[in-house]
């Protein structure tokens, strides 16, 4: 497993690196590479897992935390895994056409196949985690793919409400899974299910199921958390045949089935999961149906498709759990080839508008084919796969006896609308006449993926017992006993096949009503358009408010900025201090030397003229002053680095400032500020001051720090291999919180570049 | 003191500080001196008033780019023996202990130095700076 990871990683990190290869030649090659990875994972640990085994592969990482580098194939991991590869294979290679002479197509490649790789480790985790870093991963990756085409607003925008939304979500995912691990005392996923009676009853089992919700219905677009998924249709089609709507989103839908055996099989559980699933159902349906931009319609049909994923595990009955996995294939099968088929399109006719286009069956053949396939699955016609997914689905919900007779009407009203939304996506621009006309046929390697992801849709919906050796497995990792659930291309007249008619003829009559409502609709929807995200334009607003406030460049405001967070910072530490007063040892204190006192008045000195100057030039100069005083006590105590250090860094913020004024009129006034406003200053330094002191004081002489420095000291040269105490802490005892720093460095130095950038581009546009 | 003086002590100053910035780099271990200092005392080398000619050579953003990889690639070599990572691995050159640490330290260096020169480069050309 961890081989596989490495091989994904390692492609991603060559992949910029051969930047200049035609498009097709990079996107073939990765495919290769992607599909020699899926017939690896399915040789390897196909047997296995069929077999009722599982692999796993565990290393140490954080023992005195319990958390442990751990990956375990189980049949639900394999699924997912050979979904993930074998889907991006087929990807890559349409993305190798679609991207053939970009610029930045090396750039593409090597960020989605970091994607690919997030995406296999995230279902290969075993540890919570690690399950947490790779699902992270994937929402950061997944801003890089959506605002790929930087240059223009619209991507960059998607792209931070679907990492804000995604990113929140992460965050109540972890605070989740800590509780979840806190609870069952293990770190690892598979050990949880054991203490699974004594988690339904604990008190803090509610939050829980909440957190880690909260997180998949984040990453699935579950309402109210869907609406980044339609701004992410800013992607590139490749981006979206891939992420949205085979691997991205369906993790909140792995999640979900994973803490299944945890969390699942309790009132809580199902209401919250089929509650929300049942409303995205419908909301996604009607949105899908109303929409005119073809990757529109499947970004709100794609969340109907999740919702009803979601409710399904919400029944958690042996039949749902085996039609949802159903399901999960089927749904990346034909909305995957719907993707890439509207990519083709828009690439064709330059326009993805539903109203517009029409006819294009005679001059794209297979293209027509691929979306006929699809566009069957998706309305679950025999004798494709989407017909057994939706008989399976069908019977699973009338099973239910809890949800009669709500649940299947709302499936059945969501399917209809699908069936609409198929014709609409699938049928409608190729058939008809009077459309835009096509510029170019596409080429084979952009038409062969979606042909062939239709064409399994095909072939599994013949012989479905093809895949039964990698859902069985599968469900029986979640349910913890074999389903009994059979795949069968027909399943007989019974109830489901009546609602399945009753599903297709409601579907050609929506199909048919479809565009004029879509018509009468139109300036409504214009209007819940504009409202439509309410949740991320709040977020926005928010955070570019809370921007302006702390870049807006005036004196005054920085002054007053400053003022409240030392204010602040007095306040807390009140609260702490009164709360637990620190013990100060007033025993070893000698009275100090003359050296020391002179540095001390020149500090002092320094500091009063830096306060009261009226001219910039000598406030400047007077800080440094100050500075090389303090560089001179380090000096006098023995602390030779930093001394060193101080002395070095007064120096250059000496030079900085001196750049700074060199722009301005050196000896222009300080503005004199009133009296009132000198006073409150004044207080409030005196206080941040004596705050300080304290601090320094209380640290300084605890009895725990001298324990410390006393192992620093013996163990520099035996551990560390040098004389130098200070340098042996930054580099090998401490190194990482040297790292750290670093790293704060760098990105304090990629803001600058960027800042920089901004503020000369105006001056470049005129 | 005019542009001439300062023109031609910088240009006698720099190669000596460059050169003293590496002798701290290297002797950090045992004597004073270090990563920090050492990329401080080559920065303000760099950052000396000398005619500029327009700066060839790795941007700053690359110097810092390249120093954070160094720094988190000297943590590998422990991950290999399945140590934690950033344990300290050392070998004997010539008599010459050489171990991670110096390699991380090296990071630190180019960081500083790579941060400090562009901060001051974008100080002094203000809007015509470009952050090389």
């Amino acid at each position: 497993m961890m081989a596989t990871l490495a091989l994904l990683f390692g492609m991603a990190a060559v992949a910029p690196f051969a930047g200049r290869l035609r498009g097709r030649a990079l996107g073939g090659g990765l495919a290769v590479g992607l599909a020699a990875a899926t017939v690896w994972l399915a040789v390897r640990y196909g047997p296995v897992v069929a077999a009722g085994g599982v692999a796993v592969e565990a290393y140490s990482w954080v023992p005195s935390l319990g958390v442990t580098w751990a990956f375990r194939m189980d049949g639900l991991a394999l699924l997912f895994a050979l979904l993930s590869t074998s889907v991006g294979a087929l990807v890559c290679v349409h993305a190798g056409a679609y991207l053939d002479r970009h610029p930045e197509r090396g750039r593409f490649f090597g960020t989605l196949l970091v994607f690919a790789a997030a995406m296999v480790g995230l279902v290969l985790a075993d540890d919570v985690i690690v399950l947490f870093v790779f699902w992270e991963l994937t929402s950061i990756v997944s801003f890089f793919l959506v605002g790929f085409a930087h240059h223009e607003e619209a991507p960059r925008r998607a792209a931070r409400t679907a990492l804000l939304v995604t990113g929140a979500g992460g965050l109540a995912l972890l605070v989740g899974l800590l509780l979840l691990a806190t609870i069952t005392g293990t770190a690892r996923l598979s050990e949880m299910p054991a203490g699974a009676s004594a988690i339904r009853d604990h008190a803090l089992y509610l939050p829980a199921l909440l957190l880690v919700a909260a997180g998949a219905f984040t990453k699935s677009a579950q309402v109210p958390f869907h609406a980044w998924l339609p701004g992410a249709m800013a992607a590139p089609t490749p981006v979206s045949a891939y992420l949205h709507s085979a691997t991205m989103v369906k993790a909140g839908v792995y999640l979900l089935a994973r803490v299944e055996p945890t969390l699942g099989e309790t009132t809580p559980w199902a209401l919250l999961l089929i509650g929300v699933g049942g409303i995205t159902m419908l909301h996604g349906a009607a949105r899908a149906v109303l929409a005119r931009d073809l990757k529109q319609v499947l970004a709100h049909s794609t969340v109907a498709a999740l919702g009803t994923l979601v409710v399904l595990l919400g029944i958690g009955s042996d039949a749902s759990v085996a039609a949802a996995l159903v399901m999960i294939c089927v749904h990346a099968l034909y909305k995957g080839a719907l993707f890439l088929v509207a990519g083709i399109v828009d690439r064709a006719t330059g326009t993805r508008d539903v109203e517009r286009l029409g006819g294009l069956g005679r001059a794209m053949p297979w293209t027509f084919a691929a979306a006929a396939l699809a566009g069957l699955s998706m309305a679950g016609l025999p004798p494709l796969f989407g017909f057994v997914g939706k008989e399976l689905a069908y019977k699973a919900k009338l099973g239910f006896d809890l949800g009669e007779p709500v649940v299947p009407l709302v499936a059945v009203v969501t399917n209809a609308l699908g069936v609409a939304a198929a014709s609409v996506v699938a049928l409608r621009p190729f058939v008809g006449a009077g459309g835009v006309a096509a510029a170019a046929r596409p080429g084979a390697m952009l038409v062969a993926p979606p042909f062939l992801l239709g064409l399994t849709g095909l072939v599994l919906g013949a012989d479905p017992a093809l895949l039964g050796g990698l859902v069985e497995p599968a469900a029986t990792a979640v349910l913890g006993r074999p389903s009994g659930v059979t795949l069968e291309p027909f399943y007989g007249f019974g109830a489901a096949f009546q609602l399945s008619l009753v599903t297709v003829g409601a579907g050609v009559v929506a199909a048919i009503v479809a565009p004029t409502v879509r018509r009468r609709l139109a300036p409504t929807l214009a209007r819940l358009g504009r409202v439509g995200p309410a949740s991320s334009r709040a977020l926005a607003a928010v955070v570019s408010g809370a921007g302006r406030w702390v870049d807006a460049p005036s004196r005054r405001r920085f002054g007053r900025q400053v003022a409240i967070a030392l204010l602040a910072l007095l306040a807390l530490s009140a609260l702490v201090i009164g709360a637990e007063p620190p013990r100060l040892e007033l025993s070893g204190i000698r009275p100090p030397r003359p050296e020391e006192l002179v540095l001390a008045g020149l500090a002092i000195a320094g500091a009063a003229i830096a306060a009261t100057a009226r001219h910039r030039l000598t406030a400047v100069l007077a800080v440094g002053v100050v500075g090389v005083a303090a560089a001179l006590v380090f000096m006098s105590l023995g602390a030779v680095d930093v001394a060193l250090t101080q002395l070095l860094v007064e120096t250059l913020v000496v030079v900085a400032m001196a750049h700074v004024l060199s722009r301005m009129r050196p000896r222009s006034p300080v503005d004199a500020p009133g009296r009132p406003r000198a006073l409150g200053a004044a207080v409030l330094a005196c206080g941040v001051g004596a705050l300080m002191a304290i601090a320094t004081f209380a640290v300084a002489t605890s009895p725990g720090r001298r324990d410390v420095s006393r192992w620093l000291v013996a163990h520099s040269v035996p551990a560390g291999r040098g004389e130098n105490v200070v340098n042996v802490i930054l580099v090998d005892f401490r190194a990482l919180d040297t790292l750290g720093e670093i790293v704060v460095l760098t990105a304090a130095a990629l803001g600058v570049a960027a800042l920089l950038r901004t503020a000369r581009a105006p001056k470049e546009a005129t | 003191m005019s542009d001439v003086v300062v023109e031609t002590a910088s240009r006698a100053l720099r190669p000596a500080m460059m050169l003293a910035s590496l002798l701290l780099l290297l002797r950090g271990h045992d004597e004073p001196g270090g990563g920090f200092i050492a990329g401080l005392v080559a920065a303000a080398a760099l950052a000396l008033p000398i005619a500029r000619r327009p700066r060839r050579g790795p941007s700053s953003t690359t110097c810092v780019a390249v120093g954070l990889a160094v720094a988190l690639t000297s943590g590998l070599t422990a991950a290999v023996t399945a140590d934690p990572w950033l344990a300290p691995r050392w070998v004997e050159v010539l008599g010459v202990p050489i171990g991670t640490p110096l390699w991380f330290d090296l990071g630190v260096f180019l960081v500083v130095v790579g941060f400090v020169v562009g901060a001051l480069d974008a100080l002094r050309d203000g809007e015509e700076a470009s952050w090389r």
